[in-house]
């Protein structure tokens, strides 16, 4: 049998995650839902076990939301839970300085038939703004409802809420059946709902559903003619009619006017609240962060210190689980398997190539993912989001998207895997599946040295010229493509836009740090096997001999690799790069884009292997000690990193030159010129544009798939890979054969 | 009037939404029923409009402002400034608010009519 389950539904922001985390016990859940940031946490209730002993009761943390409509995927999936895991009573949080707002929530929940418990919460906070409240009258007033007082934030009121559920779940709570819409509704409604207990009496929430189909609700709509009861809807549409005719107003309006009646009636003398205007710190705050002016500015200034973070701070971290895979783990491997007499081997070459450079392939992320997460989530938290959709909605909307899309996109500068994820902050999914499909057009941080090698190469000082073109190219064709999505895939978001602006607060951590390592665990499950498999597959193709040589021992031009690269060559001809070893670097880029420059050096012979192989391998004891030495490193790097965001922010303004902290010395950079003779070899100017606009455009790397699968499924992830490989050789050709039309060749 | 028409700083009374069943209910939801008051905190000709309700603060969009119908406060026979639906609490005279006083009473009939 499943186990019992109470569920904790409320408005947004009345510290219903408090009242959740005070009754949760260990062992909590959390549930994400694909394509959106709203998720269910359940835990078992922790009970004392003097006064019950049931261990096996759940409590579910619904979305925060309004109603029970379904506006957003919050309420659906809120909406869904109530409907169909049919949990045993339903807790619901009012907040005590919002009360009329919180009991038009509860008053939708009553017709559901479950029962309900009240806590009423922030009395406290209510009081002390000048709210009064007799909350015994309360319960009285609601046909005997529970309401408990409580103050989450302290504490109070929990065991009693823990009492009220625990006789809930033993003795059974009863349904309260409050009538009350007025007669004359009340009489449409039992109508309906005769109708529904004659035709349909497997739908088992009646009064709910003859409400909905009377509010016309488009979900209980379609899925009464699914089952075959258009009799029904046209029944209600008829009584809906009569009630235009009767009163003039529509039938959603009237049972929202007669909620908010019969609310009004409810708190008549026993509730208070002071309406007139008071200025509060996050009014005055608002005043610069929404400002008609500054809002844009200061969004922009914010998203800035969200790419930083992103992308420079997880850096030195990246570095060292890298450096973990390469080095340590590597070389422990090679030990033990030249221990057993394997080295040297296929098998060897499996192990170290294959699975430990892809396990390392999908761990180097988890920092990313981790500053990522733990931006957003301060955004959200301190309640700096809801301003940021609501500044940039507007100019957003030009471009097809919802104001939050901006995140994701920005993100993407730094990494395009973050980017995918950071899409969860948006509310419907035709605009994470389209904003998905721009990211990878944001010049991600791993393509950069692609540009840079190239840029000194064939460019010199013109070098940084290039790479600023190819930035601002990327973003026009993100552009693009969203005007054309536009008209393909019409957008779903409403024309009008309304969003509270909770009051600024500091975030805390708890509330970021346990759902960033829930989504962590999720990307390493599912992105992270698909990255694995991929490793493997290139280590195959790397290593299966096509003319001559061995398994796993077979030189690149030889391998099935080779052969891949060299059927490719001609497709690439028009954009003027068609040799096999620019071809074996374009798929070798989608694995990653960082290996691009290293498997250059390799293919075109210039890596001087003979330089490292003189030293004696670094015992494991060094190499441990690398690990933990280079752990430290790391931390003062990621410290040195998130110092600088402040000088390069200032930076930003004209005159001001500050110098970046430096707490470690600068490591040697690469010396990479025998690899820009070689280049310049094999490219001319107009053919090295070409490549890179194809570096730019074409998938980002094997990750960015594996992350577009997760989150969006197989045929938008082949729809995304399609279409980036599409424009990016279109792209490259038109630069390449558009050059030469022009005489730059 | 339409919300869009109004000034910061002013307060007026919400009447109704020209908007989707969707959209109606969300607004019920968030509190904005007819005869609450609204006071516009900001007034973004871009982005659109901040307004408060009680200690509430709410973004709406310029479009969404100039679907919403608002009325201007009631002056009650004592003076005071208030909102249709909540005129009867007017404490300060014994006039009946509620009366031919006020034209078009919103909804009034659970109000007057049951007791709990």
């Amino acid at each position: 049998m499943a186990a019992l389950s109470i569920a904790l539904a409320g408005n947004p922001n009345v510290g219903k995650s408090t009242l959740f985390n005070a009754l949760a016990g260990a062992g909590q859940q959390i549930a994400n839902y694909p394509g959106v940031t709203v998720a269910i946490k359940t835990a078992p209730i922790q009970f004392d076990p003097a006064q019950f002993d049931q261990p096996d009761v759940l409590i579910a943390d619904l979305p925060g939301i309004y109603s029970l409509s379904t506006f957003t995927p919050e309420e659906h999936i809120a909406r869904d839970y109530l409907l169909h895991e049919q949990p045993a009573a339903v807790v619901t949080v009012l907040d005590a300085s919002n009360l009329e707002r919180s009991l038009y929530l509860l008053m939708q929940l009553l017709d559901l038939d479950v029962p309900v418990i009240a806590a009423l919460n922030m009395c406290d906070v209510a009081r002390q703004n000048g709210v009064k409240i007799q909350a015994g009258q309360l319960s009285a007033r609601l046909q005997g409802l529970p309401v408990i007082e409580t103050v989450g934030t302290q504490g109070m009121g929990i065991a009693d809420l823990r009492l009220a559920i625990s006789d809930a779940v033993q003795k059974g709570l009863q349904v309260r059946r409050i009538r009350a819409y007025g007669d004359d509704l009340e009489a449409v409604i039992a109508d309906l709902m005769q109708s529904i207990a004659q035709h349909a009496p497997q739908y088992a929430k009646t009064r709910w559903l003859a409400i909905k189909l009377l509010e016309d609700d488009e979900i209980v709509r379609e899925q009464c003619i699914n089952d075959g009861h258009v009799a029904l809807v046209q029944q209600a549409d008829v009584l809906r009619a009569q009630l235009v005719n009767e009163t003039g107003e529509d039938a959603d309006i009237l049972l929202a006017d007669r909620r908010y009646g019969f609310i009004g009636q409810v708190l008549d003398s026993i509730y208070d609240a002071p309406d007139g205007y008071v200025e509060t710190i996050s009014d005055r705050l608002d005043r610069v962060l929404t400002h008609p002016l500054w809002g844009v500015p200061v969004f922009l200034f914010v998203m800035w210190l969200v790419f930083q973070f992103t992308a420079n701070v997880s850096a030195p971290l990246l570095d060292w689980v890298d450096g973990i895979f390469g080095g340590l783990i590597t070389n422990a491997a090679q030990l033990v398997l030249g221990g057993i007499g394997l080295g040297g081997t296929w098998l060897e070459s499996l192990v170290v190539d294959g699975l430990i450079a892809g396990v390392g392939g999908v761990l180097v992320f988890i920092p990313v993912l981790m500053s990522l997460y733990l931006a957003i989530g301060l955004l959200e938290e301190s309640g700096y989001m809801a301003r940021a959709a609501f500044v940039m909605d507007r100019a957003m909307r030009a471009v097809g998207l919802q104001g939050r899309a901006f995140v994701p996109l920005i993100v993407g500068f730094g990494c395009t895997v973050p980017a995918i994820y950071a899409t969860r902050t948006l509310d419907n999914e035709r605009d994470r599946r389209v904003t998905a499909f721009l990211a990878p057009f944001m010049s991600c941080g791993a393509r950069l040295p692609v540009y840079v090698i190239f840029g000194t190469a064939f460019f010199g000082a013109q070098g940084a010229m290039l790479i600023f073109g190819l930035y601002l190219f990327g973003i026009a064709v993100a552009l693009l493509t969203a005007w054309v999505m536009k008209r393909a895939y019409p957008s779903q978001t409403p024309p009008n836009f309304i969003i509270e602006l909770p009051p600024y607060r500091a975030p805390r951590l708890r509330n970021i740090i346990k759902p960033m390592l829930s989504r962590i665990g999720e990307f390493v499950r599912a992105a992270g096997t698909v990255i694995l498999v991929m490793t493997v597959v290139l280590w195959l193709l790397l290593s299966i001999p096509v003319n001559e040589g061995e398994f796993a021992a077979v030189e690149a031009q030889d391998s099935l690799f080779g052969a891949m690269s060299q059927t490719l060559a001609p497709v690439m001809q028009p954009a003027g790069f068609g040799d096999w070893q620019a071809s074996g670097a374009l798929i070798t880029g989608f694995v990653a884009k960082e290996v691009v420059i290293a498997s250059m050096s390799q293919i075109y012979g210039v890596d001087d292997a003979s330089a490292t192989t003189d030293d004696a391998p670094p015992s494991l004891a060094e190499d441990a000690q690398a690990v933990v030495t280079g752990f430290g490193e790391a931390l003062v790097l990621t410290v040195q990193e998130a110092m600088n965001i402040i000088p390069r922010t200032l930076n930003i303004l004209p005159g001001v030159a500050i110098a970046d902290v430096a707490l470690l010395p600068a490591g040697d950079e690469d010396d990479t010129s025998t690899l820009e003779n070689a280049l310049q070899n094999h490219f001319t100017p107009l053919s090295a544009l070409a490549f890179n606009v194809f570096v730019l455009l074409y998938v980002p790397c094997m990750s960015t798939v594996a992350a577009m699968r997760h989150e969006f499924g197989t045929r938008w992830t082949v729809y995304q890979v399609a279409y980036t490989l599409a424009i990016a050789w279109l792209a490259a050709v038109v630069v390449y054969q558009g050059g030469l039309l022009l005489g730059f060749g | 009037m339409r919300l869009n028409e109004v000034k910061t700083g002013q307060t007026v009374e919400f009447v109704m939404a020209d908007a989707s069943q969707a959209m109606q209910n969300r607004l019920a939801g968030m509190g904005l029923r007819a005869g609450i008051s609204l006071r516009i905190i900001q007034r973004n000709a871009h982005a659109g409009m901040l307004v408060a309700i009680g200690n509430t603060r709410l973004a709406l969009n310029t479009q969404l402002c100039a679907s919403i119908m608002v009325r201007e406060m009631t002056q009650t026979p004592c003076g005071l400034l208030t909102t249709l639906a909540d005129a009867e609490a007017c404490e300060n005279c014994d006039l009946n608010h509620t009366d031919s006083t006020f034209p078009d009473p919103v909804n009034n009939q659970i109000r007057n009519g049951e007791t709990i």
